[in-house]
């Protein structure tokens, strides 16, 4: 080992950046030095008052390992306090003064770099302040106008086979750790590192560093380089040490180092006397001045230029009062932890699991005490190993690469320039592609990678993400304008000039009516044409909420993907957190989770907390891993009706048919719809293969279904949510009754049967609702809903269909002619009647209305006792019903009052009956007789009665014969 | 007072009670409010002294229509000075299908209420009325007309309407409606219409659901198969869809079945049938209990075939 102390501060000047070197301060040296300046105490009360800070600081930093330095520099440091704390102390007479070991190495210039890089680093971390009285000797860049008088100590190619205890301890604790003696601030850490090898390390570091104090205290109030001298005399032994572990800990900052170094800066550097004076304002307010003394020119070294050493900005901050500037320094240094806390945090983990990986490429010791030091604060593997790039990504690559040419599409639009004329013209281009594409919008089931994959691809195309998801208030009103918003200023500067791509996340868990939102902002007028993409991701695509979204959509779907894929990234992910795994275990796992990725990395993480090992066998054990999503329903019948071949028993090894009824109740569960899954079950089971022929298979499967039948309808009907958990229970017996490998030809159709029938009933009932408020009340009150349909509407339909012949009404026999005039009364009576329509055909035809005859059409044939009614029949009828009704319009009812339908026969001289008050000639409100009516009578027989006469041309009605008329005829 | 009778005899008791003024009769529609604010329309055929009404046609909102209505005609004084009675008349129709609800809000509403209306309950069944109503009701119990009094009526309607009708042709009306009088007359009107002569030998018109359940009578009798019973399935709910109600289509099947099996099974068939009628009445899903009806006959009616004795439990 070559020490060089001649090189150390000289150098300092030509590279500016080496920053490296060995620092012994000893508390008796920089107490005798206080005093021989003259300095007051008041600096170090200063520092008492720093109780916090005041601390025997070891800083060692040391690099051995470029490349681990450099990736774990960043890192945190590793602060240990030191159990031979209290041997330290007992050196130290004042609490306040610290000891400090700063020593780094420095390998090559590159190396130098670095640790200024570092130290520039850590400069944020407040933790340095502990040691900072230690006086860090920095050769500070000369434009910082940083300068630190004072021991530096450097050193330069230190071969590392001679550090001992080094190469045995690096490869544990991975060399770059930060040790730091503190008595204030230890921040617990944990370290990757082993705690008995950094034992072992920080006594060897007192140690050291007590000779080196020991022997540093005779020669106090020596010249520094003296000190130097001695001190570099230690380095040798000390060397040993700073190997292992290293500091990359905190360097100050260089206010900081600079308010520090003011007090031994003076104070050591007996050589600044001709420089001038430094002043400061203590607590009082009162005026401090340390002179200071020229340097000397030493050995050939040019004294430093005056703005290096102190009329730099370390000095000028003297002017202020030190308390105001340890405020400042607590602020920003609050500030500062929080930032470092945070990084610190985020890179914990990454530079933990490389410090493993190395420390198990490398593992010479392993320590079972490492497990434990583990950190605590895990991030969620999901997380974690979330894909950051395109080529990441798992899945399918056609829709990945669908997406992201979408994406593309937009460049035109977005990129280029925002010009609306282009915009048209690219609308026009999708449109011509013949895809709505304005808008993506991506399904799937859950955990497949769409809202990581739309995240990506977003980044990856230059955009500013902007999402929306079911977390945030989606009403239309807010969503819209959110959009606007994010659409409009997000080609502002707000994102950093980057263009706005909207992500709507869960789009379909929206209430219906939201999403119709940017249908309709595309759907508006050209100048709110759209201009940045927008990707809305779903899991049900043909959620009622997405239907308007549909047309104007790209749509691209995703397919779970494949198995081998996943178990890959499995097994990769298993590696790097050290999880033992087996392939089988892994598949079972993407297997079960339905390809759900992010399943499957929980149940992973999940079960490494619970350092399970995962195999096949654990999983089945385990409930954890069963996703919670529903089979559907075509699963649940296939399952119910097909037993699991001998094949997929052997896969699912122990799922024998002794334990099909928790895993058939589990899936019937697990599928929601239970009364969906009965009624296939209901419209499926005639249809199976093996049925007992005895129908006794069947009758055992009704009871089942009775069962059921009556839990469900307590369920409905009194609430008795509880029962729900019995429901599958009658579900599963289907299997032991017909399960067979033969059902597998016939998978069971989607139950509608029932449906159909319901609709058609309540169709039905609708007529027959009609009906009963087209009948006469008095025919009404004798009849209800049920018995009508089932007595009066088959019987009427018979009464309203007589055997009449197609002949023009006035040729209608003298017989039929009276039956006709039956029929017309009863009809007018029920209000029923005929109007004309044109059949699907466009032929003509007469309705009945209300459209009762359904009622005697069974499997869509007429009953064959009732006469066909011929379109003539039907128009003779119709017509004489036309001439009937107005005829009694016209007020004719003396005829009209002795006829009354045949439910009045039994009501003797109802219509005679005085009280009766469609008999009584009508009267006004005072009782006097309205006019119009008795003029009318008067008038009855002079005036030919006043017939309304309507001639209605009938298409279709003329007959070959013509004949001459009265009037009187047709009346 | 409140009493169970026939539709026509409440009608002719009104009459009695408010002379011809009663039939005088309007179809109202009326709207209720549910506590959830659902609407409800339910139709209701009133006179100046009375009001009927259907309140199972709402199903189990029955309780609002029977609070309401009964509340405001109850509170309400007789309008009509000259009316014979203080009083008006509440008919509930389908009174046996009024739900437990229902009919408890129905309890002390008919004896606080006494001096201002009658209640007059109609139903098919007195066992599913809960006791206390039974308690405050007297019971009328409508026999069917016999034969020859539906004879009689027969010969009145056709002398009245000129129709000859020959006694043959009357009986075998009277024996089709199975003591419905209603029905008769309906069948006679029919026949005049299809067929003017009705001396000659002809068909007494049937209902056409009633055909049609003989129709699946028979198919249960030739065949037992699952795949007789889809197509039993199909037919059903052919029938339920022009709105006949199961226990109608159980029944008129049974009956039809019953004049076509052996009489050694038809305690059996009838032991079933009464077995799931049951269980339709408890169950939602009418169609399953049907089939599972159906079921059960074919294994009977099987059996019973190969084995040719009848042995095996109920």
């Amino acid at each position: 080992m070559q020490v060089d102390t001649e090189n150390t501060t000289l150098e300092n000047g030509s590279s500016a950046f080496q920053v490296n070197g060995l620092l012994f301060m000893d508390d008796s040296t920089d107490n005798t030095s206080a005093e021989a300046t003259n300095s007051e105490s008041q600096p170090l009360t200063a520092i008492q008052e720093l109780e916090s800070f005041a601390s025997n600081g070891l800083l060692d930093g040391s690099i051995d390992d470029t490349e681990s330095f450099r990736t774990l520099g960043m890192n945190m440091p590793y602060e240990e306090r030191p159990k031979s704390l209290s041997q330290k102390d007992s050196i130290n007479t004042s609490r306040s003064e610290g000891n400090g070991i700063t020593q780094t190495m420095q390998k090559d210039s590159q190396q130098a770099e670095d640790t200024q890089k570092l130290i520039g680093l850590n400069a944020n971390n407040p933790e340095f302040e502990s040691t900072a009285n230690v006086l860090p000797e920095i050769s500070a860049p000369e434009e910082q106008g940083i300068q630190a008088n004072g021991l530096l100590f450097e050193f330069e190619d230190v071969p590392v086979e001679d550090a001992i205890q080094m190469s045995t301890i690096t490869s544990s604790s991975s060399a770059t750790m930060a040790v730091t003696t503190s008595q204030t601030r230890i921040i617990e850490q944990d370290t990757t590192d082993q705690e008995s090898s950094l034992d072992q390390l920080l006594e060897e570091i007192e140690s050291v560093s007590y000779t080196a104090l020991e022997k540093g205290k005779g020669k106090v109030g020596a010249n520094a380089r003296s000190i130097n001298t001695t001190a570099a005399s230690l380095v040798r032994s000390a060397m040993h040490i700073p190997r292992a572990g290293t500091i990359p800990q905190g360097g100050p900052t260089p206010e900081s180092l600079s308010i520090y170094s003011h007090l031994n800066l003076v104070s050591l550097t007996k050589e600044a006397e001709t420089l001038k004076p430094l002043e400061a304002v203590d607590r009082n307010g009162k005026k401090v001045v340390f002179k200071r003394k020229a340097r000397k020119v030493v050995d050939g070294r040019a004294p430093r230029p005056e703005s290096a050493i102190g009329t730099g900005k370390g000095m000028k901050l003297l002017e202020t009062s030190y308390h105001d500037l340890l405020k400042e320094i607590e602020e920003e240094e609050s500030a500062l932890a929080a930032l470092a806390l945070q990084k610190q945090y985020e890179d914990e983990d990454r530079a933990l699991k490389e410090t493993l990986a190395r420390a198990k490429s490398k593992a010479k010791i392993h320590d079972p005490n490492s497990e434990k030091r583990e950190p605590k604060k895990q991030v969620m593997w999901v997380d974690k190993y979330r894909p950051t790039k395109f080529t990441d990504l798992l899945g399918e690559e056609r829709s990945h690469r669908d997406v992201l040419g979408w994406l593309k599409e937009w460049d035109k639009c977005v990129y280029k320039r925002v010009n609306p004329l282009q915009t048209k013209k690219r609308a026009r281009e999708t449109e011509e592609l013949g895809a709505g594409g304005y808008v993506l919008l991506m399904s799937g089931p859950p955990g497949l990678g769409k809202t990581t994959l739309a995240h990506v691809v977003a980044k990856q195309a230059g955009y500013n993400v902007f999402e929306i998801n079911a977390s945030d208030d989606r009403n239309a009103g807010t969503v819209s304008q959110r959009i606007k918003n994010a659409l409009d200023a997000g080609s502002g500067l707000r994102a950093k000039g980057k263009p706005t791509c909207v992500i709507i996340d869960e789009i379909d868990g929206s209430a219906g009516g939201d999403m119709d939102v940017p249908a309709r902002k595309n759907s508006r007028k050209p100048p709110q044409i759209l201009k940045r993409p927008i990707i809305c991701i779903c899991n049900d695509l043909y959620a009622p909420a997405l239907r308007p979204l549909r047309p104007f959509a790209r749509i691209v779907r995703f397919k779970k993907a494949q198995p081998s894929l996943i178990v890959n990234r499995l097994r990769q992910i298993c590696d790097k957190e050290r999880v033992k795994a087996d392939t089988r275990g892994l598949t079972r796992l993407a297997e079960m989770t339905n390809s759900d990725v992010r399943s499957c990395l929980n149940t992973l993480q999940f079960m490494k907390s619970r350092s399970l090992e995962i195999t096949e066998k654990t999983l089945r054990q385990s409930s954890i891993g069963m996703k919670d999503s529903g089979a559907s329903l075509n699963v649940v019948w296939h399952n119910l009706f097909v037993p699991v071949s001998t094949k997929g028993k052997r896969k699912e090894n122990g799922v024998g048919k002794d334990s099909y009824v928790n895993r058939l109740a589990f899936e019937v569960q697990s599928c929601g719809d239970q009364d969906k899954v009965v009624q296939g079950c209901f419209e499926h089971y005639p249809n199976l293969k093996p049925l007992d022929q005895s129908l006794a298979n069947v009758s055992r499967a009704h009871e089942w279904l009775h069962f059921y039948d009556r839990l469900h309808q307590r369920i409905l009907s009194s609430q008795e949510f509880e029962l729900m958990a019995y429901t599958p229970y009658a579900i599963v017996p289907w299997f032991s009754h017909f399960a067979s490998p033969a059902n597998v030809e016939r998978p069971v159709d989607f139950p509608k049967t029932d449906y159909e029938s319901y609709v058609k009933s309540s169709t039905n009932k609708d007529v027959g609702t009609a009906l009963l408020k087209s009948i006469p009340p008095n025919l009404r009150a004798l009849y209800n809903s049920t018995s009508a349909l089932t007595e009066l509407v088959p019987l009427l339909m018979r009464i309203i269909s007589p055997n009449l012949k197609p002949v023009n009404a006035n040729l209608v026999r003298a017989d039929d002619k009276v039956l006709l005039g039956h029929l017309v009364d009863l009809m007018l009576a029920l209000n029923l009647s005929f109007y004309r329509d044109k059949t699907e055909d466009g032929q003509p035809m007469f309705r009945l209305d209300p459209p009762i005859d359904v009622f005697i059409h069974y499997d869509g044939k007429r009953a064959a006792d009732i006469a066909q009614s011929r379109f003539a029949v039907r128009q003779l009828v119709a017509q004489a019903m036309e001439a009937e009704a107005i005829r009694r319009k016209g007020g004719s009812s003396a005829e009209e009052a002795g006829k009354k339908d045949i439910h009045s026969m039994f009501k003797k001289q109802a219509s005679s009956d005085p009280t009766s008050l469609a008999d009584k000639p009508p009267v006004d409100f005072f009782g006097r007789l309205v006019a119009k009516k008795a003029k009318l009578n008067n008038l009855e027989d002079v005036v030919v009665p006043e017939f309304r006469v309507i001639y209605k041309y009938n298409e279709g009605s003329s007959s070959a014969l013509r004949k001459t008329l009265k009037m009187s005829s047709m009346m | 007072m409140s009493l169970w009778v026939d539709k026509t005899r409440i009608m002719c008791v009104l009459r009695e009670l408010y002379g011809p003024g009663v039939e005088k009769l309007k179809i109202d529609q009326r709207v209720f409010i549910t506590p959830s604010k659902r609407k409800l329309d339910v139709n209701v055929v009133q006179s100046n002294y009375h009001i009927e009404l259907t309140p199972s046609d709402v199903g189990q909102y029955d309780r609002v229509v029977i609070q309401d209505i009964l509340k405001e005609i109850a509170q309400t004084q007789q309008v009509d000075l000259n009316a014979k009675q203080k009083f008006k008349v509440v008919i509930i129709n389908e009174a046996d299908q009024l739900s437990r609800d229902a009919q408890a809000a129905l309890r002390r509403t008919m004896e606080k209420y006494m001096n201002n209306m009658r209640i007059i309950l109609c139903a098919n069944t007195t066992s599913k009325i809960i006791a206390p109503i039974r308690s405050r009701t007297l019971l009328v119990r409508v026999a069917a007309p016999n034969p020859e009094e539906m004879t009689k009526v027969l010969q009145f309607v056709a002398k009245k309407e000129r129709i000859s009708l020959p006694m043959e042709t009357a009986e075998s009306i009277v024996e089709e409606a199975k003591g419905n009088m209603r029905k008769a007359i309906l069948v006679l009107e029919a026949l005049r219409m299809q067929s003017p002569d009705m001396s000659s030998n002809i068909e007494i018109a049937k209902p056409d659901w009633e055909t049609y359940c003989g129709k699946i009578a028979d198919l249960i009798v030739q065949e037992q198969s699952p795949k007789r019973l889809l197509e039993i399935r199909g037919k059903i709910y052919e029938l339920l869809s022009h709105c006949i109600p199961p226990t109608i289509i159980l029944k008129t099947i049974t009956e039809s079945l019953l004049t076509k099996v052996d009489n050694e099974i038809k305690p059996q068939i009838i032991h079933w049938a009464a077995h799931y009628e049951l269980r339709m009445q408890q169950g939602a899903k009418k169609i399953y209990h049907l089939e599972a009806y159906f079921a059960k006959l074919m294994t009977i009616i099987k059996a019973f075939s190969l084995m040719g004795l009848a042995d095996f439990d109920f």
